[in-house]
């Protein structure tokens, strides 16, 4: 698919302030570009404002990201993306241990602890979508009721019954590759004639042989058993078309996304390089849903320009205008100011991103938990090798996992986590297959014939199992701003307060006995080591653990019924602010064990239809 | 033979793959000019006197571990240079190698370039590929590795 070719103009600032428009949407992530699109495609007249450059909007622009990959060294989640001091982003490279009291200040958000986290977003066209994993599992129909049925977190205004279209209309956007009868557990339900756009992808060879050795084995907890086995995870990438899709009309993949014509990316092609980028963009990104928005010509993006502050009358406590800071150069601080009018206003720049706009905005709040409740998923890693090679670094990054335990009654009293099976090897837990090679060539002098026997063996059977780790709500757990922290530009950079909760860590040490149990099923010897000087570790009853962010931030401004308990309602409106939408992750009142953007972006669908019912 | 040569014929005995492999990643000029940009010409004399022994003698790999990875001097470059090969970065040289032997700008831990991320020989070892490069084609993972390692 094409962008539109007067895309790559963009829109100037002088003539963004000229006009008032139907919605204004600040940032130009996956939250932003399903409401932009879905806006525009019903004749609305949408500007979208995105702090990043807007690069990879041409061929060029995105084959720019691929080589500053390559070429460096630590290929971390950002690596592909422009250092951009005007719109900065969290780098886990940066991220340092802090003595007790300290604030933890070399990356972008400052970080008071207790615990420190490695969690990033991207500030570019796009957003994190171009470095997601794609993973794109349903929420459990329980997650939305978590108050109801285990006494924890609050239930969601909305049932799971309530959002299931609207997840319908999001696997249509984000193209999702998944097998209905692989995902009909824990209570998941689908219509009875529902297919998914694309055929699941196959499980790694990896997957089968971990699958082979636990199947037919159970574990149990709190008086339950629980049967064992890999599962595929559905997938924000492109596989082969269901022909039964949409009562027998079937699905076309949206490839590559370019101002030219690129003839790729229609099929996912094994470069196991989803995060921190698909070369071939079969992949989703939201760039694939903006370009179908600009192709409107209703909708304008104007990049390179900061939201700096909201302003609200305060007569009627409703949005007037957006202020932003619009720079020419990422590397010059310099920049010229410019409001931005609208009838209706999105937020849609990540739970982080969004929350510190309101705060640094010092808009008055009912609730008061603008920036509070702050969720990401606890990754605990194990890792160990297999007694026989298991073809590790071949794949999209993760094809499956064990999610019998996304869901249980045990969740009243401790956390519940999928598992990914990583087709990377231990390259997150320990650098793998770089450390691999220095520790034999500079620790243990090999070389030769002896080297590449041992390397090979070294490498292709490794296991990595990340569990993912439910994070409830907490109201200390919470973004702030703060004058004294600043970016390039004046605007206040993220403070951010996070304690794992117990219920948390509750599960994680039962993950890692769940780990030590499927690598013994499996002949496997456990590698896994959680060193005590790390950043990320965390003393619990009695052993020690590295807890690695997700990335899945969410919570920052959560809904619910009323505008006490809650900073939006069930369509993410603002309640103190009748024409503001805050939007993505950041609503969310809890997480469960999903991965937060099928969800978000479904309610985005939902948001979508109640803002063009407001504006009628 | 040339400067290129030797420096191929050594890494063949280095790395345990073949002159053709070692030509095969278009990157065996681009790591000789890495060492010729790093080492000082002294190092640099020595280094390919070394490795000029070893090329002529037909060394055996006891020979090689007891001469030029036994030499505090070459050691820590030759195995740099077999990090070169398998995985295209070049590693800054130990604090102590640098203060005796000098500390070039160049000397910094960093991949040579995209080409050279790519033709990493660690990935060709276990039937796998660079993640992000040479692709292997839908479903490819699903199938048993077609490594050597087995």
């Amino acid at each position: 698919m094409r962008f539109p070719s007067q895309a790559a103009k963009k829109t100037q600032l002088e003539a963004a302030c000229q006009h008032t428009y139907d919605v204004v949407i600040v940032g130009a992530g996956v939250a932003g570009a399903i409401i932009g699109n879905e806006l525009s495609r019903a004749g609305k007249r949408v500007l979208m404002v995105e702090a990043g450059l807007g690069e990879d909007i041409t061929v060029k622009g995105y084959e720019e990201y691929l080589q500053r990959f390559y070429a460096t060294a630590v290929k971390d989640n950002q690596s592909p993306y422009p250092v951009n001091p005007n719109a900065p982003m969290p780098r886990g490279t940066t991220v340092r241990p802090v003595a007790p009291g300290q604030p933890e200040t070399s990356g972008y958000i400052v970080q008071t602890g207790p615990f420190i986290s490695d969690t990033t977003y991207t500030r570019v066209l796009g957003g994190t979508s171009m470095h997601w994993e794609a993973k794109t599992p349903r929420m459990l129909p329980e997650d939305f009721e978590m108050a109801s049925r285990f006494g924890r977190a609050a239930d969601w205004p909305i049932s799971y019954d309530e959002l299931e279209p609207f997840y319908r209309q999001a696997e249509r956007e984000i193209g999702v590759s998944a097998d209905v009868e692989d995902q009909r557990y824990l209570d998941l339900r689908f219509p009875d004639d529902y297919v998914f756009p694309m055929r699941g992808l196959p499980l790694s060879y990896l997957d089968r042989m971990v699958d082979k050795g636990i199947r037919g084995t159970e574990v149990e907890i709190d008086g339950e058993r629980y049967p064992l086995k890999v599962r595929p995870y559905p997938q924000g990438r492109n596989g082969i078309p269901n022909s039964e899709y949409d009562g027998g009309k079937g699905y076309v993949p949206v490839g590559a996304v370019s101002t030219h014509q690129v003839e790729e990316g229609e099929r996912c092609q094994g470069n196991n390089n989803c995060v921190p980028i698909c070369p071939v963009q079969a992949k989703y990104h939201a760039g694939k849903t903006l370009a179908k928005a600009l192709q409107t010509e209703r909708l304008e993006l104007l990049t390179q320009a900061v939201a700096s502050k909201v302003h609200v009358d305060p007569e009627t406590g409703r949005v007037s205008h957006i202020e932003v800071k619009y720079y020419e150069d990422p590397d010059e601080p310099h920049f010229v100011t410019g409001n931005i009018r609208g009838q209706l206003f999105v937020l849609s720049a990540g739970a982080i991103e969004t929350a510190r706009l309101l705060l640094a905005s010092n808009l008055p709040s009912t609730s008061g938990l603008v920036g509070r409740n702050l969720m990401d998923h606890a990754y605990l890693l194990n890792w160990a090798l297999l007694p026989e090679v298991a073809g590790t670094m071949r794949g999209t990054n993760a094809t499956g996992g064990i999610v019998d335990l996304r869901g249980g009654s045990f969740r009243r009293s401790q956390a519940a986590f999928s598992v990914d099976i990583h087709n990377d090897g231990w390259g997150w837990a320990v650098g793998s297959p770089y450390t691999d090679l220095l520790n034999l060539v500079d620790d243990h002098n090999q070389f030769g014939a002896q080297l590449r026997r041992d390397l090979a063996q070294r490498i292709s059977s490794q296991l990595l199992l990340a569990f993912m780790v439910e994070v409830l709500p907490n109201p200390s757990n919470r973004v702030t701003v703060d004058p004294a922290y600043t970016d390039a530009l004046g605007n206040m950079r993220p403070v951010v307060s996070f304690s794992v909760p117990d219920y948390t860590m509750r599960g994680v040490a039962y993950a890692r006995r769940f780990a030590q149990t499927v690598f013994q099923r499996l002949g496997a010897r456990d590698y896994t080591f959680y060193d005590p000087t790390d950043y990320g570790y965390i003393h619990y009853e009695g052993d020690g653990y590295i807890i690695r962010g997700g990335n899945h931030l969410a919570g920052t401004h959560i809904m619910g019924t009323d505008k006490h308990t809650s900073v939006v309602n069930s369509d993410q409106r603002s309640w103190d602010h009748q024409n503001l939408y805050l939007v993505g992750g950041g609503s969310m009142p809890s997480i469960g064990t999903a991965n937060v953007t099928l969800t978000l972006s479904a309610l985005c669908f939902k948001t979508a239809q109640a803002m063009l019912e407001e504006l009628r | 033979m040339d400067r290129l040569e030797m420096f191929v014929e050594a890494s063949t005995r280095l790395t345990g793959f073949s002159r053709v492999e070692l030509f095969g990643t278009g990157a065996a000029k681009e790591y000789l000019e890495t060492l010729e940009a790093v080492l000082e010409t002294p190092v640099l004399d020595t280094l390919f006197a070394a490795i000029g022994d070893l090329v002529t003698d037909h060394a055996t790999e006891a020979e090689i571990a007891g001469s030029i990875l036994s030499d505090p001097v070459l050691a820590p470059i030759v195995k740099n240079v077999i990090v070169l090969w398998y995985c295209g970065t070049w590693q800054q040289l130990p604090d102590t190698w640098r203060a005796s032997h000098g500390c070039s700008p160049k000397d910094t831990t960093r991949v040579v370039s995209a080409n050279s991320y790519l033709s990493g020989l660690q990935w060709k070892l276990v039937g796998a590929h660079p993640p992000g490069g040479d692709m292997q084609g839908f479903a490819s993972w699903s199938r048993p590795p077609r490594g050597e390692e087995r």
